[in-house]
This record gives structure tokens, C-alpha cells and sequence, in this order.
């Protein structure tokens, strides 16, 4: 049994918060102390011929929220930073955005607010999106936008992926690599996706198969060094090959185990079955079925 | 293409005000707009929406409020209140309080305008107007920027609208004087600015045109401003007299007592009395434009010194690489004091177990290396393995309270002692070459051929550390830091690996043996025997 992730906030927050610390302290190290210079920078573009949209955005400090934005809109983005520690890059063209908020290496200058960013994307536009996020905290809710291709990069930030409705473009897989960091993830059937991909290196990492999966696919989970829970909801017919080693333990009730393949009870009467490749090293997976 | 990254305010680039005019930008003269001569107005267009806005940036901070909106046809438009200054695409357009009325009014705008977009964007900004009960001048400024909004988003032209303000002195034709003032070139207009930066101009007579006299015995209380025409002063002038691009003669006996100012003009002076000083407008503004160049270039040089740390000026960064030199060279010697401390200590307790990773080392250097890196590889696995497996162990609980601490000391203890068996390799050949002062040096003393291999591995850096202090060719300072890197890292590998072969130096008998002449002369006795 895996601790949840939700359940202690603290814990849940220690990594992101020790690299915003490590970052803050070294903010508030040795110089000659300064005001913060705190900038807000908002910018907006409409949808003009653009029938397709690359968003790619690498994040290094601080919070990141990604949203839906409203019919018309193909992004927008706001950001609030102190100007001495981050300095935030937008480029937009033919039809692919660069997010970037770079931090600068003259941090010495006491101490700073953490930056923070929102960006809002375009519902209707399909989309490839490549998100990297080396630290802080990133909400990224896909909810309503048409995604074809996704990848989600997480080094030492603490995320949730929410997909509260199904994406209408059916994509060929989505990736989603986890460093040594925490990771949530609700509404994963949602994607819309033929087959998801996680490697997970070092943390705990809740994974939610909620939603339509309107077709079967396939969930490829590599973990490293910690915990995961997979949530399944209890329509799903799932069936789970393992390759693992001893040290790692599964936690799977619901499912009947055949050498290293376990299977769920409901396989045979599932309208929608999902194949998962599990391979975990050390640690505990934990299969938790909710309504 | 759109590339926004975002900078300081300063100097921004300059383009065309929408009238598709290069405008003045000196402050100096929006100085002088904003004192009251001279009130520009673009025509405020009813608001139509003509132009599409595709993209909008915003952005504000404690010294700066700007907009900047991308059109559907790729023009683009700013509006900018930075550093006390307001400007139109670059161009300025007048001073204004930071924190004053009209700093607060724009920024009031730009806040409800940042959720928008598009239509909605364009609307909010269209219809947008300054509240009329706001002081005059940034009342003035905050509707010359409504204009300038208004023209933008309708797509048209901005007109200069001829609603100059009487000048103060004048009687007659003020708005033909004003015009032919306007319609003069940038550089005239900032003399302009200059000249009456000053002055009470109430009190001022401006002629434009005109020849005029100050009969003698005659004073006029106040000053005397003159554009093109001849201006002669026979009698008294209670202030300063200005002539512009006209003739000014002054005769013997007459008396000024404020200022002569001049742009381009004769002077023919028979001897007056002056009160003030004589000004050259166009020498003036030449001196006020070399300190702007030299302010910005002041501020760009601390900007840059910032960011690379260095100080200021050529002979301090000349003291700043000196003195990182001699901070990288004392760091090298602390390093070698150091390590030499700890290879004398291990010398003593292990000097044994040394020498058979010498003697490993020595005869099968690629097998050693070669199980360095992957016993390198496998520290960490291992490590982790040993814990998992004592935690699920009930009698494992105490050995992990061993095993979490001593497990990296003893690596880091195998890993020095492998350096220094490498280190006394490398100290061996060193000494073996024909240098003539190196005869002084035992190289069969183990101790003494440790030191000087790690002294040789720790040269590179030294040398690093003395090319940082020259210019131009500092650039070999990082290869050389790298060279001496990768040596000690491939040296404390291939250690390493050989402490792994010798099962940390207790069964080396098949290489050692080779050294054991050496051993029995060896000074450290106690601890140089063979194994």
C-alpha cells in the first residue's frame, strides 16, 4: 500500500518546495539586498489561418497553470515575475509557439516573489503539445482542447494533468516522463489516445484512467525507484503484463494473476479494454478500482 | 514573426509615429510640449474599428506601462509610459509623473483591457477617454495618446491638428506664428525647447518673421523671442533675448539682463551690457545629446557588468582577472595541501595496500580501468540494493544503520586510495624524465613520487588558473581546466578500478611483487609493507 500522495500536502510539496527554496535561498544569499522588480507581462493572439498549433513550453521556476481559453483565441499567456530572477520568452511563428521563462544567473539580489505563468490555449485548433517542466508546481488541464499529440516532460516539478472531457482528434500516443518528481494524473481515458506511455524515475506517481476511452489502447509504465497508484475505473476491463523485480510489489486486488499476467475480473464483459506493459524496479504499484 | 523577450525599459527602438513621421523624440523638446508652448493633438477619430487586432502584449511594472498591438495587415502599435516618459512607437510624446494621474489613468486602461481580445480588445480601447477632470497636463497627454489610439484602431492617418495655444505675449496671429514654429525640423523645434525651457513665456514676445527694433532709451519688461527676421536692441531688455535662425544686433550702450540665445543666427555686437550669458542653442543640444549617448552607454556598460560580474572599468577588470587568477592558483595549492595531508595519512595506515594498487595500476592499467567505470556504475545500485534488502530483513535494521553512512565513506576512501595509487604512477614517470632539477626528487621514496603525480595532475589547473589573467587568450583556460578534469577523474577511475581487482590492496601479490625492493626502503615502514 502506497501512501496517497494527496493525503499529506507537505510531503506532496517537498520537492517542488526545496527547488523554489534551494532557488529562493539562493536568491537571498550574499549581495547587496534590492527591491524585487516585479513585472506583469500579458499577451494574446487570435486565431487567424492557423490550422494547426506546436506548443512547446519549457518551465523552470515557479507555477504554471495551462487552461482552455475561449473560441477565437489561439493562446494567452500571463506572467508575473521578478525581472532580476526570471525572464519570460515568447515566440510565436508559422503556427508554433516557444514558452520558455528562463532564470537568470544573477540571483543575488535578495529576495523575489516566484514567478508565475498562465497560459490558455486554443479549444478548436489541433494541437501538438510539448511540455517541459524542470521544477516548481504545473496544473496543466487539457479539458475541451483538441490534442493530437502530446509529451509531457517533468524533471523536479510537482504536476497534475487533469482531462475532464474526451478529446475529440484521436492521437497516436502520448508520453509522459517524470524525473524524480511528484505526478497526478486524472482523466487519462480522456486522451483519446491509442497508446499512453509514462516513465517515471524517482517519486509517487497517481495515475487516473477515468474517462471514455472510446477506443482499447495501451498504458506502457516504466517505473524506477518509488510508488504508483493506478486508478481504474470499474467499466474498464484492464490486463496487466508485469516485468519486474523482486523489490518491487504489486497491489492488486480485482484482478486474478496468471504467472506475471494479471487480468481483471470484468475483462471478458468490458466494453473497453486497456492493456498495461508494467515494468517497476523498486518500489510498490498499487491497482485501486473506483466507480 | 512574432518574438517577444522581454528586457529592462530603456532605450527603445524608434520608428514612425502613425502619421508615418519621423516625430522628435528628444525629451528635451516633449520637456518643452509638456511646459505648454506647443500642444500636439492627433486627430481623435470617431471610433470604427477598421484594423483587426491579431495579438496584444501588455505589460506592466513599477517603471513601466506598455501596449503593443499586432494588426491583421502585420503593423503593429505601442503606446509606452516608462521611466517618466510617454511615447508613441518609440517616438516621444511627452513627460509624465510616475505614479502621477495620468500614469495611473493608462495603467487603469490597460488593466481592464488586458482580458480582452480582438473586437472586444479594440473596443475597450476605441472608446476609451481620459477623465476630463484630471489635471491639465496629464490631461493633455492622456488625450493625445486617446488620438493616437483612436487613429491606430481605425486605420487611418493621425492629422496634427492645429489647436496651438496662443502665445503668451503675442497679440495677433498666434496660430500663424505657431504653425510656422511647428513646421520646422526636429532639430529646430528641440533648440526651441532649450531656449525657452526656462523662461517665463508670459512674459515673452514671440515674432516670427519680422523685423523689429528696441528703439533707444526703450526697455521691454520680459523676453524677447525671434524667428527668421532681424531683431535690434538699442535700448533695455528685462530678459532674455532668443533669435533663431535670424540676425540680432545689438548696440553700443544697449542692455540685456538675462541671456543671449542663438541658433543659427548673426550676432553683431557694438557693446552690450549682458546680464546673463551667451548660449549657443545648437552647441548646447549637441552637449545635452552627448550626455544622453553617454548615459545610456554608462547604463548599457553597468547592464552588461551586471550580468558578467565583472567591475567596472578597463584597469578594474584588468584587477578582476588577476585577482580570479590568483584565486584559482591558490585554490590549486590548497587542493594539493590538502591531498597531500590526506596521502601522507593514508601512507601511513595503508601505505601497504597502497602499493599493491600501484603495482595493479601499473601492469594492467586497462583492466583497471576498465573495472573502475563499471564498478563506478555500479556504486549507486548496489547502495540502494543494500538498503532495500536489509530494510526487508528484520535482523537487516541494524547493519543499515552501518551500512547507510559507512557505504560512501568506504567508496570515497576507495576512490582517494586509487587516485593516489594512480597519482604515484604518474609521479614515477614524471620524475624518471630528464630534468635536471628533478634529480633532487627520490622517485623510488613512494611518498615523494605520490606528491609530485598529484602536483602534475593539478598542473593543469594551475596553468588554467594564470592564462584566466590574460586577455584574448583566457579562452585556453578552459581547455586546460578540463584537461586536468578528466585526468584526475580517469585517474581516480582507474584507482578505482584497481582497488576493486586488489580487494582494496589485500591481495596485490601478483603485481606488487615488482615493487618490493622499493618497499623495503621505504620510510614508512610501518605501514609500506608488502602484502
Amino acid at each position: 500500500m502506497i501512501p496517497s500522495p494527496r493525503v499529506s500536502p507537505p510531503a506532496r510539496n517537498r520537492l517542488s518546495g526545496l527547488v523554489v527554496a534551494v532557488g529562493l535561498g539562493a536568491v537571498a544569499g550574499t549581495g547587496e539586498l534590492q527591491a524585487q522588480q516585479l513585472r506583469t507581462l500579458a499577451h494574446s493572439r487570435q486565431v487567424t489561418s492557423e490550422d494547426r498549433f506546436e506548443v512547446k513550453v519549457i518551465y523552470g521556476i515557479g507555477q504554471l497553470k495551462v487552461r482552455r481559453g475561449s473560441p477565437g483565441l489561439l493562446y494567452r499567456t500571463r506572467m508575473r515575475f521578478d525581472e532580476r530572477v526570471a525572464t519570460p520568452v515568447a515566440d510565436y511563428r508559422n503556427g508554433r509557439l516557444d514558452i520558455s521563462m528562463e532564470v537568470l544567473d544573477e540571483m543575488d539580489e535578495g529576495p523575489s516573489e516566484t514567478p508565475s505563468m498562465d497560459l490558455e490555449l486554443p479549444p478548436d485548433i489541433p494541437m501538438e503539445l510539448e511540455l517541459g517542466f524542470i521544477g516548481g508546481e504545473a496544473d496543466v488541464d487539457l479539458t475541451g482542447m483538441t490534442v493530437e499529440a502530446l509529451a509531457l516532460n517533468i524533471g523536479a516539478s510537482d504536476t497534475d494533468l487533469r482531462v475532464s472531457s474526451a478529446n475529440p482528434q484521436r492521437m497516436d500516443s502520448a508520453t509522459i516522463n517524470v524525473g524524480v518528481a511528484d505526478f497526478e494524473a486524472h482523466g487519462l481515458g480522456n486522451l483519446n489516445a491509442r497508446r499512453v506511455s509514462v516513465k517515471a524515475g524517482l517519486g509517487l506517481v497517481v495515475l487516473g484512467l477515468e474517462g471514455d476511452w472510446p477506443e482499447d489502447a495501451r498504458l506502457s509504465v516504466d517505473m524506477g525507484l518509488g510508488g504508483m497508484r493506478i486508478l481504474i475505473p470499474e467499466s474498464l476491463g484492464v490486463r496487466v503484463r508485469h516485468e519486474g523485480s523482486f523489490l518491487a510489489s504489486i497491489d492488486a486486488d480485482g484482478f486474478e494473476k496468471r504467472k506475471d499476467i494479471y487480468t481483471s475480473l470484468n475483462w471478458n464483459q468490458a466494453d473497453r479494454r486497456l492493456e498495461i506493459e508494467l515494468s517497476a524496479a523498486l518500489g510498490s504499484v498499487e491497482f485501486v478500482w473506483i466507480r | 514573426m512574432y518574438r517577444y523577450r522581454h528586457g529592462p525599459a530603456g532605450p527603445s527602438a524608434r520608428g514612425l509615429n502613425p502619421s508615418g513621421v519621423r516625430a522628435a523624440g528628444h525629451p528635451r523638446w516633449s520637456a518643452g510640449l509638456g511646459a505648454g508652448l506647443l500642444l500636439l493633438f492627433w486627430a481623435p477619430a470617431g471610433f470604427s474599428q477598421e484594423r483587426e487586432v491579431v495579438s496584444s502584449t501588455i505589460e506592466v511594472s513599477d517603471g513601466e506601462a506598455s501596449l503593443r498591438l499586432e494588426f491583421a495587415n502585420g503593423r503593429t502599435f505601442a503606446v509606452a509610459f516608462a521611466d517618466g516618459l510617454a511615447s508613441v512607437n518609440g517616438d516621444a510624446l511627452g513627460p509624465y509623473a510616475p505614479g502621477g494621474a495620468s500614469d495611473l489613468a493608462w495603467r487603469g486602461l490597460l488593466d481592464s483591457a488586458e482580458p480582452l481580445l480582438g473586437d472586444a480588445l479594440a473596443q475597450r480601447l476605441g472608446e476609451w477617454s481620459p477623465d476630463a477632470g484630471l489635471p491639465e497636463p496629464d490631461l493633455r497627454l492622456l488625450r493625445a495618446i486617446e488620438a493616437a489610439l483612436g487613429a491606430a484602431l481605425a486605420g487611418v492617418s493621425p492629422t496634427l491638428r492645429q489647436e496651438v495655444p496662443a502665445l503668451a505675449g503675442s497679440t495677433e496671429a498666434d496660430l500663424g506664428r505657431a504653425t510656422a514654429i511647428l513646421g520646422r525640423d526636429a532639430e529646430f523645434l528641440q533648440a526651441w525647447a532649450v531656449a525657452v525651457e526656462d523662461m517665463g513665456l508670459r512674459e515673452a514676445v514671440v515674432r516670427v518673421g519680422e523685423d523689429y527694433n528696441v528703439p533707444e532709451g526703450a526697455s521691454v519688461d520680459g523676453s524677447l523671442i525671434h524667428v527668421d527676421g532681424m531683431l535690434g536692441v538699442r535700448g533695455h531688455v528685462r530678459g532674455n533675448v532668443v533669435v533663431m535662425d535670424g540676425t540680432l544686433v545689438l548696440a553700443s550702450g544697449s542692455r540685456i539682463d538675462g541671456d543671449i540665445r542663438t541658433l543659427d543666427s548673426e550676432v553683431a555686437d557694438a557693446g552690450v551690457v549682458l546680464g546673463g550669458e551667451r548660449v549657443d542653442l545648437r552647441r548646447r543640444l549637441q552637449q545635452q545629446e552627448e550626455r544622453l549617448r553617454s548615459r545610456i552607454r554608462d547604463e548599457a556598460l553597468v547592464q552588461a557588468q551586471r550580468r558578467s560580474g565583472a567591475p567596472r572599468g578597463r584597469v578594474s577588470s584588468y584587477f578582476y582577472r588577476v585577482r580570479n587568477a590568483a584565486e584559482g592558483l591558490l585554490g590549486t595549492v590548497v587542493a594539493f595541501v590538502v591531498f597531500g595531508a590526506l596521502t601522507l595519512l593514508l601512507s601511513v595506515l595503508g601505505g601497504h595496500r597502497v602499493r599493491s594498487v600501484v603495482g595493479e595500476l601499473s601492469n594492467n592499467p586497462m583492466g583497471s580501468t576498465l573495472v573502475g567505470f563499471a564498478g563506478s556504475y555500479a556504486v549507486l545500485p548496489v547502495y540502494l540494493l543494500g538498503i532495500a534488502a536489509l530494510t526487508v530483513i528484520v535482523v537487516g535494521i541494524p547493519a543499515l544503520l552501518i551500512w547507510v553512512p559507512f557505504f560512501p565513506i568506504v567508496v570515497c576512501l576507495a576512490f582517494f586510495a586509487g587516485f593516489v595509487g594512480a597519482a604515484e604512477n604518474v609521479g614515477r614517470w614524471v620524475l624518471g624524465l630528464d630534468i635536471g632539477w628533478f634529480d633532487r626528487f627520490d622517485a623510488d621514496r613512494p611518498f615523494v613520487a605520490r606528491l609530485a603525480g598529484i602536483a602534475t595532475l593539478l598542473l593543469p589547473f594551475a596553468a588554467g588558473s594564470v592564462f584566466v589573467a590574460v586577455p584574448l587568450i583566457d579562452w585556453i583556460a578552459g581547455f586546460l581546466f578540463a584537461a586536468g578534469a578528466l585526468a584526475c577523474l580517469v585517474a581516480a577511475v582507474a584507482g578505482f578500478g584497481a582497488v576493486l581487482i586488489t580487494r582494496g590492496g589485500t591481495t596485490g601479490s601478483r603485481w606488487s611483487a615488482g615493487f618490493a625492493d622499493a618497499l623495503d626502503e621505504e620510510d614508512w615502514s610501518a605501514g609500506e609493507k608488502a602484502p
